[in-house]
């Protein structure tokens, strides 16, 4: 049997270290790194490609959800946490398990079965659709939009964010004169901001309302929004109608 | 309103309890009557129905004569006044409709000599409505009871209720969970520190059960607690967590609520240093004010992540022991927070209060004095 190769990611010390310790004579498995942040851990998925990640939730920066949201729901997870609320959210995103410090070493290797099997028979992420039925426990609105560029990870809070542009599969998020691509559906992106502040104001575009200066004409039935540093986006006219909603 | 009144079932059954007393009036007024027929049974009818709504006044003259703060001369006034007026006022009543009847029925219908019978009516009049006020009497007391009753079994519901909503608020589970999987650890690569840190938590959980239940405890137990709870975080957080204190001269025999300052620690590690890559710096200040009169001065600083989310649960630590300032202090105490992105800090200020100086006791009858 190949081994099985596991990144164990906690904030604390003692936890990886029993973690570690838990797996230290079991044949077939391989710890090939430990994190102590979200930061590392993305890094350490891109370098190591482990086969299962435990990922503890409450960690600086980045929360375990954080993590998986950059790293992709394919990579098998199995959450590793003090707190029983966020269960439902952990099979939302397709985790493997879910243990409960503290927990026994044979719980822990349960776990491992678990994942064993899941990696063998390859399941598949679910469906979007599957997933949206299992209901959305994710915080609302979005308070931070993540983006992993290859190792890298960009944490933009969505104050920071200018306006979000579709191209394709993604979307390009404009933050501060960057732009910043992500492989999301803008659609999917903008149910998540706060629909006070965000606005759909064309198929393409959605717009922070902090950043909207004016609204000219260009003719009787076109409109452009023009932003506080100049820049102009294309208004429809139904985003015409949200917007006009909103600033009631 | 006499409550009665505000339901229809109750008012039915209630008059349906004055039918005997119109086929007694109907006996009595046989009497005073030459014939009787079917217009003297309708007559006695009307007159047990003006007696039923009549006799609910007594709930009014109660109440401008309650048994409770009065004297039994106003008892008496009142209630043989109200008897009158109302005993005049059915009689008065029953005239109207013996007119009223013959008008519709034709003279000398009900063949009633009022004033054959008046001496009669006006006795049962007046009897019936002091047993009315007696009854309502009876009725009212009753109910205050009952009153009485509930209310103490609610404020005993709500006195144990804030109680435990005052424990869960001083222990964090979580806390709890977190600490026994340091412990299970420690276990395996250092027993005697897992030991240790069973007896830290031990002592840390007994100290908020002995405080939690006194009004006050000195700044000195309370930093002694604290001490506790964050060598317990230490462990858990190894040397990402320091921590400088600075505790005034006079400051630690200040009398304050106990675990007033315990939930600001816990949310400054929690919300604010457990969120930093490398850790960060948590300041204890604590001294008494120099201006007249002077306050007790509390400061809690810790580093903090700039970018963190902002909704993270702080508020209900804060408001917690904001509520339990207002209730111990009224006005006169205060909490402020400042948010300077990269370090956040609470500050209090609490009126001064001292243990009443020790009375003169015998030294041997002094108790054995404990080391913390």
């Amino acid at each position: 049997m190949t081994p099985l190769r596991i990144a164990i990611v906690d904030d604390e010390d003692l936890a990886r270290r029993l973690v570690r310790e838990y797996l230290e004579d079991v044949p077939d498995v391989e710890v090939v790194a430990e994190c102590a942040n979200g930061f590392d851990a993305v890094r350490a998925v891109s370098e190591h490609k482990p086969d299962l990640l435990l990922l503890d939730v409450q960690m600086p920066k980045l929360t375990g959800f954080e993590v998986v949201e950059l790293v992709g729901r394919d990579q098998p997870v199995v959450f590793v946490t003090a707190y029983d609320q966020y269960a439902l959210r952990a099979f939302e995103v397709h985790a493997v398990d879910y243990l409960l410090k503290p927990f026994e070493r044979d719980r822990l290797m349960e776990a491992l079965d678990r994942a064993r099997q899941r990696i063998e028979r390859r399941e598949p992420e679910p469906a979007r659709a599957a997933v949206a039925a299992a209901g959305d426990a994710r915080p609302r609105p979005l308070e931070r939009v993540l983006i992993r560029d290859g190792a890298k990870v960009h944490v933009i809070p969505v104050s920071r964010i200018d306006f979000i542009q579709a191209q394709d599969d993604y979307v390009a998020i404009n933050t501060e004169g960057k732009e910043l691509l992500k492989e999301q559906p803008l659609s999917e992106l903008e149910a998540l901001l706060d629909s006070r502040r965000f606005v759909r104001i064309h198929r393409s575009y959605v717009l922070n309302l902090d950043r909207l200066a004016r609204v000219e004409a260009v003719s009787k039935d076109s409109r452009v929004a023009v932003l506080k540093d100049g820049r102009e986006l294309p208004i429809s006219r139904g985003g015409y109608a949200r917007l006009q909603e909103l600033l009631k | 309103m006499h409550p009665l009144l505000s339901n229809p079932r109750r008012l039915a059954l209630y008059l349906l309890a004055w039918v005997p007393f119109g086929i007694f009036v109907q006996v009595i007024l046989r009497g005073s009557s030459p014939s009787d027929g079917a217009m003297l049974a309708i007559f006695a009818g009307v007159l047990a129905l003006f007696a039923a709504f009549i006799a609910l006044s007594a709930f009014y003259s109660n109440r401008l004569a309650p048994l409770a703060g009065s004297t039994p001369w106003r008892v008496v006034a009142v209630q043989a006044g109200a008897a009158g007026i109302s005993t005049l006022l059915w009689i008065g009543m029953g005239s109207l409709a013996i007119r009223a009847i013959e008008s519709v029925a034709g003279r000398d219908a009900v063949t009633v000599d009022l004033g054959r019978a008046l001496p009669l009516l006006a006795g049962i009049g007046l009897v019936g409505f002091l047993v009315s006020a007696a009854i309502h009497y009876l009725a009212s007391g009753f109910e205050e009871r009952r009153a009485v009753e509930r209310r103490a079994l609610e404020l005993q519901v709500t006195a144990r209720d804030a109680e435990l909503k005052m424990l869960r608020a001083q222990i964090d589970p979580h806390f709890l969970f977190n600490s026994l999987h340091s412990i299970s650890a420690l276990t395996i690569s250092d027993p005697p520190a897992a030991r240790k840190m069973c007896v830290g938590l031990g002592d840390f959980l007994r100290a908020t059960l002995q405080v939690g239940n006194r009004p006050f405890i000195t700044v000195g137990e309370e930093l002694a607690l604290i001490d506790r709870y964050l060598g317990i975080e230490q462990v858990r957080l190894g040397n990402r967590l320091q921590v400088s204190r600075s505790v005034g001269d006079d400051a630690s025999s200040v009398l304050v609520p106990p675990l007033l300052l315990h939930p600001l620690v816990e949310n400054a590690i929690t919300h604010g240093i457990a969120h930093l890559l490398e850790g960060g710096r948590l300041s204890i200040l604590v001294k008494e004010t120099q201006r007249t009169p002077a306050y007790l001065f509390l400061q809690i600083v810790n580093d903090a992540d700039p970018d963190r989310p902002k909704r993270t649960g702080t508020g209900v630590g804060l408001q917690n022991v904001r509520r339990r300032l207002s209730t111990v202090y009224g006005d006169t105490a205060s909490l402020t927070t400042s948010d300077h992105g990269e370090s956040f800090q609470v500050e209090l200020l609490v009126p001064i209060r001292r243990e009443s100086m020790p009375q003169a006791v015998e030294p041997e009858m002094m108790a054995p004095e404990v080391h913390a």
